[in-house]
């Protein structure tokens, strides 16, 4: 079976947690000038609990659309996905991407206050439904003032309004109203792109604090390598270079 | 309709003299319309003669199958001019509009006919014809704005409908403030021409009945008769439309495909 090959130092780590996630010869391929250019070819992937995961790889190679792909976001061409052993097939798309929660790096605020925007989620019918499993009770004032103070963004009011945020704080505010929604693993394109050392220290810190036994976060970025080491109690380095996902020792 | 002025042959040439003069004037001036105006003139006496020998003869026929097909052209040609003026759409709205133009077109039209007007019979050429092409050549305006407006804010929000997706949102709610500008948009040029109505412009239809000699009242009344049923297509038609479109944005699995396929 080539579905583990990729955890074969892993097994230990893997082993001792669930397998959260688990992609299985996942092909891609996507419309480029000059024909059908492959993205994914045949990515096998295991994420466990606990884990916390650097996606590395030249720039362009295809890690956000590796990321969109495990969101479901995008279609596959090939291969499957499962969650706790389970096909995708049997949760659908919205209710899949409450489990697997895809924080886009274009870190976009819809039009209102910065708690309407933390409380976005909690405007969808998903999470007023018991039945979906998303049923994660809104979070009230002061624990999104004390998520926002761990990421050091003090000066941001709840009350401010999105549209007069900076880049740096509308990303890390993207990241707090995902965390909010308590996802199963994590799905983080480039979060620290836009901030400085301190600020993405913290962010680091607060996803290694998130991920817990049963949780987990898949992070692409190019500076974060440091950060994850430093933090994260399993640091994990994955590299995909010219469709093909390979284990990075450490 | 016995205070008609008859238009003659002498009042048609006298009419023409004044296109002559201004093409007198664009050619004086090099304006570089002259031709233009010459075909649009000739265009003017063709089709609305021709309009108006194919109604006398339908009137003469009086048959309810003729009416049926007339109203049906004139649905299928609103269908594709709005085609042909949203620009930005994905591939497939066809059979969405077509539902939209015919429901909101056949139901208001009949709506009016049968219930307001009480035509007797039901399809009354004199009656059903003008009132059918009002209501869908109005209507057709608000149709085609409600959905280029749809398409083209998703397109400006993919950031925020990605977003809403990856937080577990359906597409409809997704879509929701995208459908919503739609609406609104559909509707704000009946609304500002029924707010505007009998103080900057006397309508059309008004004028005509004036003219050809009824009671300014009972001509007011028909005009607001026209007004809230051309609003009352332009609302069921958009909404129709948008509500049944604006999914051909994403793919079965929810995802936001607008860019790919349009």
């Amino acid at each position: 079976m080539s579905e583990h090959r990729l955890d074969g130092r892993e097994n230990l780590a893997v082993a001792a947690n669930t397998v959260l996630l688990r992609a299985e010869n996942v092909s891609l391929r996507r419309d480029s000038g000059t024909g059908r250019r492959v993205i994914l070819d045949k990515v096998n992937l295991s994420i466990g609990g606990g884990q916390i995961i650097h996606l590395q790889g030249p720039s362009g190679t295809g890690k956000s659309t590796l990321l969109w792909a495990l969101a479901r976001m995008l279609p596959l061409d090939e291969g499957a996905l499962f969650f706790e052993g389970r096909p995708a097939s049997e949760w659908t798309a919205p209710t899949w991407r409450t489990l697997m929660a895809l924080v886009v790096q274009t870190h976009s605020m819809v039009p209102g206050t910065v708690a309407d925007n933390l409380l976005l989620p909690w405007t969808l019918k998903i999470r007023n439904r018991p039945e979906s499993g998303a049923d994660v009770s809104r979070p009230h004032n002061d624990r999104l003032r004390r998520e926002l103070d761990a990421l050091l963004l003090h000066e941001v009011s709840l009350e401010t309004d999105a549209s007069q945020l900076s880049v740096g704080q509308a990303a890390r505010i993207s990241i707090v109203r995902t965390l909010l929604t308590a996802p199963r693993c994590l799905l983080l394109d480039e979060p620290c792109a836009a901030l400085d050392g301190d600020a993405s220290d913290r962010v680091m810190a607060r996803i290694a604090d998130f991920t817990t036994d049963d949780r987990a976060a898949l992070i692409v970025g190019h500076g974060a390598l440091d950060r994850v080491g430093r933090v994260a109690r399993v640091g994990r380095v994955l590299r995909l270079d010219s469709g093909k996902l390979t284990e990075e020792g450490r | 309709m016995t205070g008609a002025v008859e238009i003659g042959l002498t009042q048609l040439i006298l009419a023409t003299g004044f296109i002559v003069v201004a093409a007198g004037l664009s050619l004086a001036l090099s304006l570089g319309y002259c031709r233009s105006l010459v075909i649009a003139t000739v265009r003017t006496y063709l089709q609305l003669w021709a309009l108006g020998f194919v109604l006398r003869w339908v009137f003469a026929i009086d048959s309810a199958w003729l009416v049926l097909a007339i109203l049906t052209v004139m649905l299928i040609m609103a269908v594709f001019t709005i085609q042909g003026r949203v620009t930005s759409r994905p591939r497939g709205i066809f059979p969405a509009l077509f539902n939209a133009v015919f429901i909101s077109g056949v139901t208001v039209t009949f709506a009016v006919t049968a219930l307001i007007v009480k035509v007797e019979p039901w399809y009354a050429p004199r009656y059903v014809i003008p009132i059918g092409g009002m209501v869908i050549g109005n209507s057709m305006t608000g149709l085609a704005l409600a959905l280029e407006r749809v398409f083209g804010d998703m397109a400006k929000r993919r950031n925020e409908i990605n977003t809403l997706l990856s937080l577990g949102a359906t597409t409809f709610e997704a879509a929701r403030p995208s459908i919503r500008t739609a609406l609104r948009a559909g509707l704000i040029p009946t609304i500002n021409s029924m707010s505007a109505v009998g103080i900057v412009f006397i309508p059309g239809m008004m004028t005509g009945q004036i003219l050809a000699g009824a009671d300014p009242r009972t001509a007011a009344s028909y005009q607001i008769v026209v007004m809230l049923m051309i609003s009352a297509a332009t609302t069921l038609g958009s909404v129709i439309a948008v509500l049944t479109s604006y999914g051909r944005a994403f793919d079965r699995q929810s995802r936001f495909t607008l860019d790919e396929r349009s």
